[in-house]
């Protein structure tokens, strides 16, 4: 089946562009991501479990994530990776922000 | 685990059981886990706890709403489109069904709907003015009649004076005055006496000019007037030059100080303005009738007033005992001047009576519903027993439904918008100098009673749709498909009888009082017994007291006389132009509103209807009066002026029919009833009887019943006069408003035109009621009718197998059709005989002994009607089922 176009999902939100991104150095579980996406200590990214993993639902319902049970974990977590069009997704974002801070610094000399 | 932290687990938890299913199927393990680490990591600190785990709870509740709405979102986008399309096409597949469901759920809908709309224009929002719902009212009411006072300009007076939560307190009351403008026109003028407050508290400046000032209400300020956009328009043509110009109004003149701008009509309906003039002097519960108005100060509210009128009025009931006892003093939102606050409770239970025969309609068409559905049912089991779960069924027929209730709802809506505008046009135009709709009246469904509407669709769509799915649904799907093989056993819908029942037994209670309280009478146009095309009648009335002057109360035998004076003069004038054959003047004219009286008859107990008296009309007429109009007297003789003093009456046909009961009336003696222990008036003679004049626009439930008392002239402060010529009487209008203007400025036409087209401006409010309620009548009829049709037709279908075999076994047609009839007939019969009941026990409680509360022949009659449809609903089906060949039914089985 031919992957859907990446960019039929811009603009990507903050949280999953960071998501992805995070995911896309190494798979981890639900609550690992989330100690992470703390850590980036960006405020407000993630407001609470609940919206993180209802976040996580809807990238893997769309194809962006994949969510596999971990068979070594004690708890039987899933442990969520990046997929092929997830990682496009991230990649197509990463351009289009690069394209307008491109724009900006045309617009704006003095920032650099 | 700390107490403290079990307890945000279980309320996370109890958040987790919210939301959707599919959502705690896959993340609820794993997030209570996150939850637990996250409270655990979040350090030793128990106010950071606290925090980390109310703000997870906050979060979780957020995402349980959102993925709720989610759900409910997918469900009906991936469902009910195709349930739309559905419904569409079935609705086309039956079009007789889907009419006449359609058209009485408009007709139900928009009753309903309409009357929430009316009565909102009373209770529901402030008034079109900025921050006007700051504006209020405040009123004095008797503790224990709950009536009005409105003679209050002692206590107004004190208000404005003390009170700090309400600014701008002022009042009004309304006058009349003839204006009479440059051109000779003199038309009458409604004029609101306002406090100059009534202009800061609307806070609307006058378009030209300057508006009522305080110092326009000191005694010997010069006379002004303020006019409205429509006033300056219609009277003095927008002459922009108006202002500072001198008009004559009645017998006094007044300068025109201000226009104020299009729209304005506060405080009702107004279109002119004069100071209120009052004087300081008066003592409590004394002067002239007064409505009181301000704006809440700035900060106060509408509960900080109401505290300080009652702590205010209740030291002036100390203060003023023998007056203010009983008395208590009220703020209310301003439109509560309008509407009893303390009628609420029977608003809201009209409201519901309107909604509860809104659903019976529904309930009906449920019925007619129910016999499509039941022939659908092999559909529907055979999509069952494709794996269509029983819900996805019932929703599907809930979203036809739905289609057929939302469309009859938004033609309810079109419907109303038009009614609307049909009774501004009949009941006159908002803000019209005469009657008027208040200015804040809205000729548009407003937000509330669009709101209002759909969830009636609503409401009617689960009964239309549901009702029948659940009891088609019912049972398991062998039987249903057993069942709708040709043969199967009718489902004798225990419930759908009971409804058809009901129907027939509300129809007969509820349809003679609604028949009774509009007059269906007045659709059918009488024949007055002389040539009221001929006549041509104008409605006049005098200035009774000086104009806007402080002498509240004139003299009254001085205004009598001047009274008396006029109206000699004007009759005479008009008797002397030529063509002329008879002029006269009465309270009303025939075909006009008399005044609503109860009599006694001496020597006969009064009516067995009533608890007093009997029901009946009396206006009062000059001497001479029938030979004016050409009236003869069909037994005794006409008033002369001799009855002035002997007060002696004439009556006419109806009285002696419906009191009299046929027996000879001159002679007898017969006086305006009073209730009992009352003070009974003076018997009077009567010396004559005359034919029914025409048709009074309020009888109903056949009391036409009608005395005429002789009066003496200068009596009358209102009056028609009639003027019978030869040929066009419109001819003579000019001339008429002339000599009325030069007899005395102090009297005001009101309304001139044919006796006939007069008499018919009366009753065309009357008219449209009756209008609607007879198509309620209809709308009934014709759900009855069918509801019950539709059952039989089913049910015969259903036997055709039977019916054959029967008829094979030489069955005559009278026995099957006594077979098929018995059960439907004894039900429709048992409904007749409840209704009949229902009504004779709400006669009883109303009288005091089992009687019908209005005409029994309305009830009887209602009863009648309804048998016979229902026996022609079931006789049709009935007759097609003796037309099955044996052969036939056998071959198809």
């Amino acid at each position: 089946m031919p992957l859907q176009a990446p960019e039929t999902f811009l603009p990507l939100t903050p949280l999953t562009l960071s998501v992805l991104v995070t995911l896309g150095e190494r798979p981890r579980h639900g609550y690992a991501l989330m100690k992470d996406l703390e850590a980036l200590e960006v405020p407000a990214l993630v407001s609470g479990a609940g919206s993180l993993y209802a976040a996580l639902d809807r990238l893997t319902e769309s194809g962006l994530l994949a969510a596999e049970e971990d068979l070594e974990d004690p708890r039987r977590r899933r442990r969520f990776s990046v997929t092929e069009l997830g990682r496009r997704v991230a990649l197509a974002e990463m351009r289009r922000l690069e394209d307008v801070i491109g724009r900006g610094r045309a617009l704006l000399p003095e920032i650099g | 685990m700390s107490p403290a932290d079990r307890g945000w687990r279980r309320l996370f938890s109890a958040l987790l059981g919210a939301t959707p299913r599919g959502f705690r199927e896959r993340n609820g393990a794993e997030l209570l886990d996150a939850f637990e680490r996250a409270l655990a990591e979040a350090g030793p600190g128990r106010a950071t706890r606290h925090r980390r785990a109310a703000r997870e709870c906050v979060d979780l509740f957020g995402v349980a709403l959102r993925e709720r709405a989610r759900a409910v979102g997918d469900r009906l986008a991936a469902v009910s489109w195709i349930d739309v399309k559905l419904g569409v096409r079935m609705l086309a597949k039956y079009p007789g069904i889907t009419a006449i469901g359609t058209f009485s759920l408009v007709v139900g809908i928009a009753l309903a709907a309409g009357f929430f709309a009316f009565t909102g224009q009373f209770v529901r929002g402030g008034l079109p003015l900025d921050e006007g719902d700051r504006v209020v009212g405040i009123e004095i009411l008797d503790r224990e009649t709950r009536d009005e006072e409105r003679r209050v300009t002692y206590d107004f007076l004190r208000w404005r004076e003390a009170l700090t939560t309400v600014r701008d307190v002022g009042a009004w009351r309304n006058v009349e005055r003839n204006l009479v403008t440059s051109d000779g026109r003199a038309e009458p003028l409604m004029i609101g006496e306002m406090s100059a407050t009534g202009f800061t508290a609307a806070r609307v400046p006058p378009m030209l000019g300057r508006p009522l000032v305080a110092a326009d209400e000191r005694p010997g300020a010069p006379a002004v007037l303020v006019i409205g956009h429509r006033t300056w328009m219609e009277r003095f043509g927008g002459d922009p030059d108006v202002v500072g110009r001198e008009v004559r109004l009645g017998e006094g003149t007044a300068t025109v100080v201000g226009v104020m701008p299009r729209d304005f009509a506060f405080p009702v309906a107004h279109q002119a303005w004069m100071p209120l003039r009052l004087d300081a002097d008066l003592a409590p519960r004394a002067g002239p009738s007064l409505m009181v108005f301000g704006r809440l100060a700035d900060g106060a509210t509408l509960e900080a007033a109401a505290a300080e009128v009652a702590t205010l009025g209740a030291r002036m009931s100390d203060e003023h005992a023998a007056t203010h006892a009983r008395l208590v003093a009220r703020v209310v939102p301003y439109k509560g001047l309008f509407f009893d606050v303390d009628e609420m409770p029977t608003m809201y239970l009209f409201q519901l009576i309107w909604v509860v025969a809104m659903l019976v309609v529904a309930t009906n068409v449920a019925t007619l519903m129910f016999a499509r559905t039941a022939s659908r049912e092999a559909e529907l089991a055979v999509r069952g027993a494709l794996g269509a779960s029983r819900r996805r069924m019932v929703f599907q027929l809930f979203v036809e439904a739905l289609v057929l209730t939302s469309f009859a709802a938004v033609a309810a809506l079109g419907l109303l918008v038009v009614g609307f505008r049909v009774f501004a046009a009949v009941a006159g135009s908002p803000g019209d100098e005469m009657i008027g709709f208040p200015f804040w009246f809205s000729f548009r469904p407003d937000t509330s009673t669009v709101l209002f509407t759909a969830g009636l669709a609503v409401a009617c769509a689960v009964i239309v749709g549901v009702l029948p799915a659940v009891r088609v649904g019912r049972g398991d799907l062998r039987a249903d498909l057993h069942r709708s093989a040709p043969g199967g056993v009718a489902p004798a819908g225990g419930l759908w009888t009971g409804i058809i029942v009901a129907q027939v037994a509300l129809s007969i209670c509820v349809m003679p009082p609604l028949l009774d309280g509009s007059n269906v009478r007045g659709l059918i146009p009488a024949e007055a017994p002389f040539a009221a095309h001929e006549v041509l009648a104008a409605e006049l009335a005098f200035d009774a007291m000086p104009t806007w002057s402080e002498v509240q109360l004139a003299d009254t035998a001085l205004e009598r006389a001047r009274l008396a004076e006029a109206q000699h003069e004007l009759l005479d004038r008009l008797r002397a132009e030529p063509g002329v054959r008879g002029v006269t003047l009465a309270a009303a004219m025939p075909g006009q509103v008399p005044a609503l009286r109860r009599f006694d008859v001496e020597g006969l107990p009064s009516s067995s209807s009533e608890s007093w008296g009997w029901r009946g009309w009396g206006s009062f007429v000059a001497v001479g009066f029938f030979e004016a109009l050409g009236v003869p007297a069909t037994a005794g003789r006409t008033l002369t002026e001799v009855d002035l003093e002997t007060r002696a009456v004439v009556v006419n046909r109806s009285f002696v029919d419906e009191i009299l009961g046929g027996r000879s009336a001159v002679g007898r003696l017969v006086r305006v009833a009073v209730r009992p222990g009352g003070e009974p008036n003076p018997w009077q003679e009567i010396v004559g009887v005359v034919e029914d004049l025409g048709v009074n626009p309020l009888a109903t439930g056949g009391a036409q019943a009608m005395v005429y008392e002789p009066v003496p002239a200068g009596r009358l402060a209102s009056f028609t006069i009639a003027v019978r010529v030869s040929g066009d009487p419109l001819v003579l209008q000019p001339r008429l408003r002339e000599i009325v203007l030069e007899t005395s400025p102090a009297l005001r036409v009101q309304q001139v035109n044919s006796l006939d087209r007069l008499a018919h401006e009366d009753q065309k409010v009357g008219l449209v009621l009756a209008a609607m309620v007879l198509t309620g009548v209809a709308v009934a009829l014709l759900l009855s009718t069918s509801g019950i049709y539709a059952l039989m037709a089913f049910t015969v279908q259903r036997r055709t197998r039977e019916i054959g075999i029967r008829t094979a076994l030489g069955a005559t047609p009278s026995n099957i059709v006594s077979a098929m009839l018995s059960r439907t007939l004894g039900r429709i019969a048992f409904g007749v005989v409840a209704g009949l009941a229902i009504a004779l026990a709400l006669g009883w409680a109303d009288h005091g002994r089992p009687s019908f509360q209005y005409d029994a022949t309305l009830y009887l009659g209602m009863a009648a009607l309804l048998g016979a449809v229902a026996l022609v609903a079931c006789l049709v089906p009935a007759r097609r089922g003796l037309r099955i060949e044996p052969t036939e039914a056998l071959r198809d089985g």
